[in-house]
């Protein structure tokens, strides 16, 4: 007996060192490597804007286009054009690294470029959902994306179908960093029902949620140069609708804020993202005075 | 066989050059149709910008029938519920710069906002309607402005119609001072008594603290000359296209 007790004990512990070898794994293995399938959107995205894995991916579901409207129609092609958003809003386009420290703020020295930064080393697994996450059938509420976040590296974003049929590039765009705002950095909606949004609600905008990160883009995509190869006349009067019904409809307290007091997040983006997390400390005024609700 | 292919390609030029002014020197009893060719066009390329000819093409002829085109979306504008194609004919209606587009924009940032619909609880539904709504009334705004930099003589009044707005309307009130701020630039600061104090913010200049001042001119000169080097990279490719 003590022999046999002694083999189940080997086999369970090593079965058990197996499990946290593979925890291990789980916790450190990089998402593109490793997770390299269909709806690992982000890798493909920017992977697909570097020419890589074209082929892989299906070059026809990237590009097939409604033949009335002209527009990208798989849900893939829409999310890709939205991560495009990040990556060509930037002039380095493609050329610009992602991989530094989001610290390093004289290479990421406008906040489009630190955001496309943020987006990528943030975001761990994107699944496309095929859900219309609505209450009912026809309801104009719904779900555009929602993110899962846990205690390890297996936080995911679910995009549902209203992000793709619903919305424009542009909004998909600023969902894509709202969500990551929720993912990595676990920052959940804390607001009441009180605001229009309810439930996806901040608070204010001084705790830095998803809704003030959403902000903060839509209106460094606004303050770019007029003669944007990327940013068409359209989609930047429409980053500052967008921007504005954030503004008007995601927080509890009201905005103070507009698109004019952000005006330099494209010249000095360390100063919007350190104060946008802003504590209301009353020692530290300066710190406060602008951003702050 | 040499002549043949200048000969075709002259043929097909011709070709191209005769369809391009059909659509321009058309009867007016197709211009109906025409126009509501053009609205679509216009709508599907808009995003494209005038790196799409279609959308340029379509822009012109409608520009060319301001007043018939803002007259046939002024009805959707006023009676469509929120929607991704009523924000699209808002910002196209300030695209076409017609006088009458003045006061439907204003009867469109007027109209009262319907009531958000209840999301359920703790799902982070959003009323894509409701938020349709802000945008196109918040559009409204931004294509008023629109107008009085495509139309000089027009401008006063479009002016005017943003300071009613901004003092009528508390939703757009923010857009309506921020479109007025870049439309006038220093001479914004001659609007200030027509608001309280509780207006103020608007009329300072955002800075920020001193300390951030240096690094602030530092970059602005290096964005500066980075956006002037990739022009200048960027001219011979568009030059060959």
């Amino acid at each position: 007996m003590p022999k046999r007790l002694g083999i189940k004990l080997t086999r369970m512990k090593g079965l058990l060192i197996a499990a946290l070898i593979g925890v291990f794994v789980y916790m450190f293995m990089p998402s593109c490597t490793f997770l390299a399938d269909a709806d690992d959107t982000l890798c493909h995205a920017l992977a697909a804007a570097e020419g890589h894995n074209w082929g892989d991916l299906g070059r026809a579901d990237m590009m097939t286009y409604d033949e009335k409207t002209f527009e990208v129609d798989t849900p893939l092609a829409r999310t890709y054009n939205a991560y495009s958003n990040f990556v060509y809003s930037n002039l380095e386009g493609v050329d610009l690294d992602r991989g530094r420290s989001l610290g390093d703020f004289e290479y990421y020295d406008t906040f489009l470029k630190w955001s496309s930064a943020f987006v990528s080393q943030k975001t761990y697994r994107v699944n496309a959902n095929c859900g219309r996450n609505c209450q009912t059938v026809g309801s104009h509420s719904c779900v555009i994306a929602k993110t899962t976040t846990g205690p390890f590296r297996n936080d995911y974003i679910d995009l549902y179908q209203t992000f793709y049929y619903d919305i424009d590039a542009v909004w998909r765009a600023s969902t894509i960093l709202h969500e990551v705002r929720h993912a990595r950095d676990q920052v959940l909606h804390g607001g009441s029902t009180g605001c229009p949004r309810r439930s996806a609600c901040d608070r204010s905008w001084s705790t830095a949620g998803a809704n003030t990160y959403e902000m903060l883009w839509l209106a460094a995509y606004y303050w770019t140069a007029e003669d944007h190869p990327f940013i068409t006349p359209a989609r930047r009067a429409r980053a500052q609708a967008l921007f504005e019904t954030l503004r008007q409809g995601s927080f509890d307290d009201p905005v103070q804020w507009d698109l004019g007091s952000l005006a330099l997040i494209n010249e000095i983006p360390e100063f919007f993202v350190h104060q946008a997390v802003c504590s209301e400390d009353p020692n530290n005024p300066h710190r406060c005075l602008y951003l702050a609700n | 066989m040499r002549w043949f292919l200048p000969l075709f390609v002259c043929v097909l030029m011709g070709v191209a050059t005769l369809r391009g002014s059909s659509v321009a020197e058309a009867p007016l009893v197709q211009e109906g149709g025409l126009l509501l060719r053009h609205l679509d066009t216009a709508m599907s390329q808009m995003d494209r910008g005038a790196g799409s000819r279609e959308y340029r093409e379509s822009l012109a002829f409608l520009r060319s029938h301001a007043s018939e085109a803002t007259a046939e979306v002024g009805g959707v504008l006023l009676e469509e519920g929120g929607g991704f194609g009523k924000w699209q004919l808002t910002y196209l209606v300030g695209e076409f710069g017609d006088e009458s587009a003045i006061a439907l924009l204003r009867l469109l940032a007027d109209e009262p906002l319907p009531e958000p619909q209840p999301a359920s609880e703790g799902r982070h539904e959003i009323d894509l309607a409701y938020t349709e709504e802000i945008a196109s009334r918040v559009q409204a705004v931004m294509s008023t402005a629109r107008i009085a930099s495509l139309r000089p003589n027009l401008r006063e009044r479009a002016v005017a119609e943003l300071v009613a707005t901004a003092r009528a309307v508390p939703l757009v009130k923010s857009t309506a001072l921020f479109e007025l701020h870049r439309l006038l630039g220093p001479e914004f600061q001659t609007l200030r008594s027509y608001f309280g104090p509780e207006d103020a913010k608007h009329f300072v200049p955002f800075a920020p603290p001193p300390e951030w001042q240096a690094l602030l001119l530092r970059r602005m000169q290096e964005h500066r000359r980075q956006e002037q080097k990739f022009q200048e990279t960027r001219k011979p490719v568009c030059q060959s296209d």
